[in-house]
């Protein structure tokens, strides 16, 4: 609503996936702060783009967003500190969070597991 | 009442196109007052309008990307009357007291925009852009820093989050800081001292060239011999650091001793 036509999004997950599930409002604060930080500084078309991928060890979830790159140094917010607490409770070390500006700019969750166990 | 004022030629700038179509038809209400010569959707573009088509008046939006509302007005050449339309806190809007300017809240209501109508002849009167260019300089000087609240640190592929309440100290050997947490366990990262200590003012303080520590992690403070101190830290193993002579001043006035 807010941004209008300025707000474009893409997903992409395979269909053999699309039963799998994940924690509720998991990648929630990813796509807020995409959107917050990412595409509502840039006066062009914004895109976030999720992507969900999962081969036999691991399972990804990315947030791509064509916004300015991720600060160097000390970060503000709760965002991703929660989701970084949430998936550690949840999963302890199988979890993990990284991101990186390029060439893409991306943040991703990543769930590690043995035997496709995990879900 | 007839009013002597001829129409007001306006602008509007604002990145949310509801927003912009909402104040267009309220103010479509107006058709003797206001004129709508314009709608800039970003910082860039308003600038560029405001000194292209010269508006009377110019209802802006602050949170904008390209430029924000206050840089717009920092940079441009001819000075509408303003009218900033804003969802920002009300600590802000205190700064805006004042007769040169109005602001209103978003959402915009209609009762609210009449209000401003009615003040316009007023505010032509009183509009002075040094006025308008202190009240920003006040207000800019006067934001809430953001409060940072972690420090990511890369451990091979992933990235950790390390929670700045956890953070005893951090220490610096040559070029690289290691970061010290209550349990033990320490982290290295490739920020420098000297921005961690700018970004963290407040919450952590260098007590000498290589040590920046947690005041919320500060045990003990004993006299030293030459102007220092001894900091015994509230970690587990109730690490002690021994502060530098040049800090002598900086310690002591942070903990009023």
């Amino acid at each position: 609503m807010r941004f209008g036509d300025r707000l474009n999004f893409e997903i992409e997950c395979n269909p053999e996936l699309f039963e799998l599930q994940i924690p509720q409002l998991l990648i929630q604060p990813l796509v807020e702060n995409a959107i917050k930080h990412g595409l509502s500084k840039i006066t062009g078309n914004g895109l976030i783009k999720i992507v969900i991928t999962k081969d036999e060890k691991k399972l990804s979830l990315k947030i791509y967003d064509n916004g300015p790159a991720f600060p160097h140094g000390p970060l503000p917010g709760y965002g991703i500190r929660n989701t970084q607490e949430r998936i550690i409770l949840l999963y302890g070390k199988n979890a993990s969070i990284n991101w990186n500006n390029t060439p893409e700019k991306f943040i991703a969750i990543n769930l590690t597991f043995k035997n496709q166990e995990l879900f | 009442m007839i009013s002597l004022a001829s129409t007001y030629r306006t602008l509007i700038a604002d990145d949310e196109q509801p927003a912009r179509n909402r104040l267009r038809k309220l103010l479509s209400d107006y058709p003797d007052k206001i004129e709508l010569i314009g709608e800039a959707n970003n910082g860039i573009e308003c600038l560029e309008m405001i000194d292209r088509l010269k508006p009377d008046l110019l209802f802006l939006d602050i949170q904008m990307p390209g430029l924000n509302g206050f840089e717009v007005l920092q940079k441009c050449e001819h000075s509408p009357i303003v009218i900033f339309c804003t969802a920002f806190d009300e600590f802000a809007l205190k700064a805006f007291e004042t007769n040169s300017i109005d602001y209103i809240v978003k959402p915009i209501k209609a009762e609210r925009i009449q209000m401003s109508i009615e003040k316009l002849d007023m505010l032509r009167q009183n509009s002075d852009k040094n006025d308008l260019l202190r009240i920003i300089d006040n207000f800019i000087r006067q934001a809430p820093r953001k409060e940072f609240t972690a420090i990511p640190v890369k451990l091979g592929d992933r990235m950790l989050l390390v929670r700045l309440e956890d953070i005893i100290y951090f220490s610096a050997e040559e070029k690289y800081v290691t970061i010290h947490i209550r349990d033990g366990k320490t982290y290295l990262s490739d920020l420098t001292l000297k921005s961690l200590e700018e970004k963290l003012a407040g919450k952590f303080l260098r007590i000498q060239r290589s040590l920046l520590i947690n005041l919320n992690r500060i045990k003990e403070i004993r006299k030293h011999f030459g102007s220092r101190f001894v900091i015994k830290m509230d970690d587990f193993s109730q690490t002690k650091l021994t502060s530098g002579r040049n800090y002598n001043e900086q310690i002591k006035n942070v903990m009023e001793i």
